[in-house]
């Protein structure tokens, strides 16, 4: 799940600025729209960004071919969010299409290197990609690497060599996270590498299946395995500083909504608190056939869960209220993948 | 059950012997040892032969392109010269058999043709037998048949045939033809060799296609000698060589993506004909190889097939004659995602036909057929069809021909094999079709015009698909039902406009509704049209000649294809219109021609984002040179 925050950032800021001034002014922050990312189905060229307007809860299903006039790509991966603008990973396609929020398409990434690209993320004018590399004879990953990438150019500027399979990548105190997980559970770790010198100072073993990173309110980064843990990394990110173990397997995509973090698993949403790591059934249960994306709405706590069906057709959306209230459930793209919440 | 078989056969050739001094004249002239036996057994069936200039025009293209233009089937084509698979009359590629020679030549791990390596050089005769008649084709035609042959004819003189062709995107197609007899002996030749860069205008993007090169060589020989005038033996050959860098979606890129096949297919036939009976019996070998490769990562397989059968055919009054057949086919697969890597099969199957006329203008068949697969349930498949000369009058003729028949499909080796996923216990699928045709050809001086409409019902059964279970792990299931129904029309016209000036014209539509009726794994699919198959379709074909110059045109329609299950216009294929023209030359010895494709530059997928060529050009230049 990412968010979009530069319009709540400048609402922020406007806080900020009228509380100097002294004339406080009730600002009521507002979720606009929610794009829904949809993978598509390999080959088939057919991955999709759709918006819903939770307002009126009306699905609009190719906002970005309607917006730029052109197709996405081939499996779309992951997206990012960063300097009101989106990043798009389209790992069928090998390449990364930057549009802005609007989902006005801007350029794309594309160089030969760029081989089953899985994530990005961007500090200042650098783009760090998960790339898995070439298949080996028998279909394994033997020179996965870190690209970085120029963003002023988009050219790429380095390559480091990573372990394979990596995955989800996150950003903090000037170090990249990545995660890494091979299918077979046999690669279940993470990569710490320093920005500055673009050497991976720390590996750090976690349960199988690590997926999502995300930072919590208290600026402690949280790992999602998918094999049941909740992993905690220490401030200065060399070493676990704790690991919630569930009683199920969890999905892969995990959210933060004021203080806890929120998980799907087994058919039911659960909170963790990230203070006292007390994991609570919110016994708001969801029936789905193919679970695979989860994200919650920043301002109305507002659960969406996505369906992937049957891979093939369009997947489900969702949509629960924070006491377990249904309130919409609609067609997305095919394997709808992520949520982004426009919030101003 | 092997000994049953060689029992069978000695039965037959025996019965053989007994008559080998009585004239066979007249029953010559019906049966030869190359001939379309299959279709003289199928009265209550609508044959599409494709036009002789459809097939000289598309020449240098696979046979896909001959046979959508000639009928109402949809190709999936995952770009230019890329993987095309068939669907026809609503059913999925698996459904439609490709036989050439009586041999069946699907891929017997995919159970589907690949009709990007059939290119049209290689074969000689093309026919098409929609629907159930083709349950003669054995397992899995259920949309039809599709029948290649390369004919041998001991009568012919002997002619030399050598062509090139070049056209955009750097294809280049050369060909050589050998055909003729000489005493006792008869062949025919063909050698071609084809290569494309295929780095056309994506028009989509406006950038070049990468990685979507091909070339391609084979041979196609056959060589028949007649050991008497009752007796004749045919060995032939076929070896066809592909490589083609597999096309990307549009936008991706690929490093390294290619594949390779080879096919080789060979058999040998005797064939004894009495003056009451026929005799035949062909033995063939057949060996299917395929690498593709992904970056290092490489996926290969090798199929090699032994294959017999028999027939006897047997007139036992003036108007019904009986044929018995029987057929052995063993099969050694080489995959590295079988379990061990390999899988082993033995299929036999038996059959007896009847024909004959009951009534002057109404003529019958009958067919029971068994196969027989240890541990697969395979229903008989049996089959009725009728033909009814409703009018005669002059050079006026009104057909009535109508069919039935019950008939199943294997699964295939990858449904019944793969590693930790098949399932050997899975049913065969069973499929009951009706249909039903008129059909009328009209002369008035040299005016020529013909007429035909068939609908047909076809409701299969145990449909066999992949899908997640509670794991996530793909696997074969039958659980689907599914109903194709539809119309198929078709008019030709032939009119000579003025002295030397003939113009020809052919018109076809089918409408094609193939609904989900029963989905375990899916109910939103219930009640939905299936996917690649478009519900409207349409072709023209004309052509004005005068002397040697021939102006031709090509047009096909095709209507929108959804490409989900739940039929969202969003995913869908939008319909369009491919206009093909040429002009050409010829006389006893030089052929040219000049082609256009697509002339009006449309944008168009066949497979959901896969880009086609937009207008391309083809000149082609051809000598023969006769012999004797």
């Amino acid at each position: 799940m990412i968010k979009n925050y530069p319009n709540l950032f400048k609402v922020i800021a406007l806080l900020f600025f009228l509380s100097a001034c002294e004339e406080k002014e009730e600002i009521n922050l507002k979720t606009s729209g929610v794009y829904i990312y949809n993978e598509g189905s390999f080959g088939n060229n057919n991955a999709t960004i759709g918006n819903y307007d939770p307002e009126i809860n009306e699905y609009t299903p190719i906002a970005f071919r309607r917006q730029s006039n052109m197709s996405l790509g081939d499996v779309q991966q992951n997206a990012s969010f960063h300097d009101s603008k989106i990043y798009s990973v389209l790992n069928g396609s090998n390449d990364i299409k930057i549009m802005d929020a609007n989902l006005d398409y801007e350029t794309l990434i594309k160089f030969p290197e760029l081989d089953k690209p899985r994530d990005i993320a961007i500090s200042d004018d650098l783009a760090f990609i998960s790339n898995w590399g070439p298949y080996n004879e028998n279909f394994a990953l033997t020179s996965s690497e870190i690209l970085v990438v120029e963003l002023e150019t988009n050219q790429l500027v380095d390559r480091i060599e990573t372990q394979e399979y990596p995955e989800h990548l996150f950003i903090k105190n000037n170090k990249l996270i990545v995660g890494h997980a091979s299918f077979d559970g046999s690669i279940s770790e993470l990569s710490i590498m320093n920005i500055d010198n673009l050497e991976i100072e720390q590996t750090i073993s976690v349960p199988k299946g690590p997926q999502e990173i995300i930072e919590d309110e208290n600026g402690k980064i949280w790992i999602v395995c998918t094999s049941g843990s909740l992993v905690q990394l220490n401030s200065s990110l060399t070493s676990i500083e704790n690991q919630i173990d569930h009683e199920n397997e969890i999905l892969g995509d995990i959210d933060l909504f004021e203080m806890d973090i929120f998980f799907f698993s087994n058919g039911d949403i659960f909170s963790l608190n990230t203070t006292d790591y007390n994991v609570t059934n919110t016994n708001i249960s969801v029936e789905m056939q193919t679970p695979y994306a989860f994200g919650i709405d920043p301002v109305s706590g507002d659960f969406y869960l996505g369906d992937a069906v049957d891979y093939a057709n369009e997947g489900l959306v969702q949509r629960y209220s924070n006491d377990g209230e249904l309130i919409d459930s609609f067609t997305a793209g095919i394997i709808p993948t992520q949520f982004s919440f426009n919030v101003y | 059950m092997r000994l049953g078989v060689l029992f069978l056969l000695l039965w037959f050739s025996n019965e053989l012997w007994a008559q080998k001094h009585q004239d066979s004249i007249t029953v010559l002239e019906e049966v030869s040892v190359q001939g379309n036996f299959e279709k003289q057994f199928l009265p209550g069936n609508a044959i599409i032969l494709p036009k002789a200039k459809t097939l000289e025009f598309y020449s240098g293209d696979n046979i896909s392109q001959i046979l959508r233009q000639n009928s109402s089937i949809y190709f999936k084509e995952y770009g230019n010269g890329m993987l095309t698979t068939i669907a026809f009359r609503g059913t999925n590629a698996s459904q439609t058999a490709v036989l050439w020679h009586n041999f069946n030549i699907n891929s017997f791990t995919l159970g589907q043709t690949d009709f990007s390596l059939l290119p049209a050089q290689a074969i000689s005769e093309i026919s098409v037998i929609p629907g159930s008649g083709s349950s003669m084709g054995g397992s899995g035609a259920f949309g039809g048949a599709v029948l290649l042959e390369n004919p041998l004819s001991f009568n012919s003189g002997n002619k030399l045939s050598i062509g090139q062709q070049i056209g955009s995107f750097g294809l280049l197609n050369s060909k050589l033809n050998a055909t003729g007899s000489n005493g006792n002996w008869a062949y025919d030749t063909k050698v071609y060799w084809g290569k494309a860069e295929n780095d056309f205008e994506i028009l989509q993007t406006g950038e070049k296609q990468d990685n979507a090169s091909f070339e391609r060589w084979g041979i196609n020989q056959s060589i028949g000698y007649k050991i008497s005038n009752t007796e004749k033996l045919k060995l032939a050959v076929w070896y066809n060589d592909n490589f083609r860098e597999i096309q990307p979606p549009i936008g991706s890129t690929r490093d390294i993506n290619k594949q390779t096949d080879q096919n080789l297919r060979t058999h040998l036939n005797y064939e004894k004909i009495g003056k009451k009976s026929s005799f035949n019996i062909a033995t063939g070998y057949f060996m299917d190889e395929m690498e593709y490769q992904l970056n290092q990562a490489i996926s290969y397989y090798k199929v090699d097939r032994w294959e017999s059968f028999t027939d006897y055919k047997y007139h036992f009054s003036a108007r019904h004659q009986v044929k018995l057949s029987a057929r052995y086919n063993y099969i050694d697969a080489k995959n590295q995602n079988y379990e061990g890597g390999r899988a082993t099969e033995e299929r036999y199957s038996l059959g007896a036909l009847f024909k004959g006329e009951i009534w002057n203008g109404i003529d019958y068949a009958l067919h029971l057929r068994q196969q027989l697969v240890p541990g697969v349930n395979i229903p008989i498949s049996p089959y009725a069809g009728i033909s009814y000369q409703l009018i005669q009058k002059g050079s006026h003729r009104l057909n009535l021909k109508l069919n039935s028949s019950y008939n199943y499909r294997l699964p295939t080796l990858n449904d019944r094999f793969w590693n930790e996923a098949g399932n050997p216990e899975l049913n065969s699928e069973t499929a009951w079709n009706k249909e039903a045709s008129i059909h009328s050809n009209h002369k008035w001086g040299k005016h020529e015009a013909g007429f035909s409409i068939t609908a047909y019902h076809n409701a299969v059964d145990n449909w066999i698909q992949w899908v997640p279970d509670q794991n996530n792990q793909w696997r074969p299931r039958n659980i689907k039902e599914v109903l194709a129904k539809g119309i198929e029309t078709q008019l030709d016209i032939k009119i000579p406009i003025q002295n030397e000036i003939n113009f020809f014209a052919d018109f076809q539509y089918s409408f094609t509704q193939s609904t989900v009726m029963e989905s375990e794994s899916n109910p939103n699919e219930i009640g939905k049209q299936l996917i690649y198959t478009p519900l409207h379709k349409a072709n023209v074909s004309s052509s004005f000649s005068w002397k040697g110059f021939s102006l031709d045109f090509y047009q096909q329609w095709t209507g929108k294809v959804y490409t989900t299950t739940s039929n969202s216009d969003i995913y869908a294929l939008e319909s369009f219109l491919l206009s093909d023209i040429g002009l050409k030359w010829s006389n006893e010895i030089w052929t040219t021609s000049a082609q256009v494709k697509n002339i009006s530059n449309k944008e168009y997928q066949l497979y959901s984002g896969y880009a086609m060529p937009g207008r391309n050009f083809q000149i082609s230049i051809n000598r023969t040179i006769k012999i004797n």
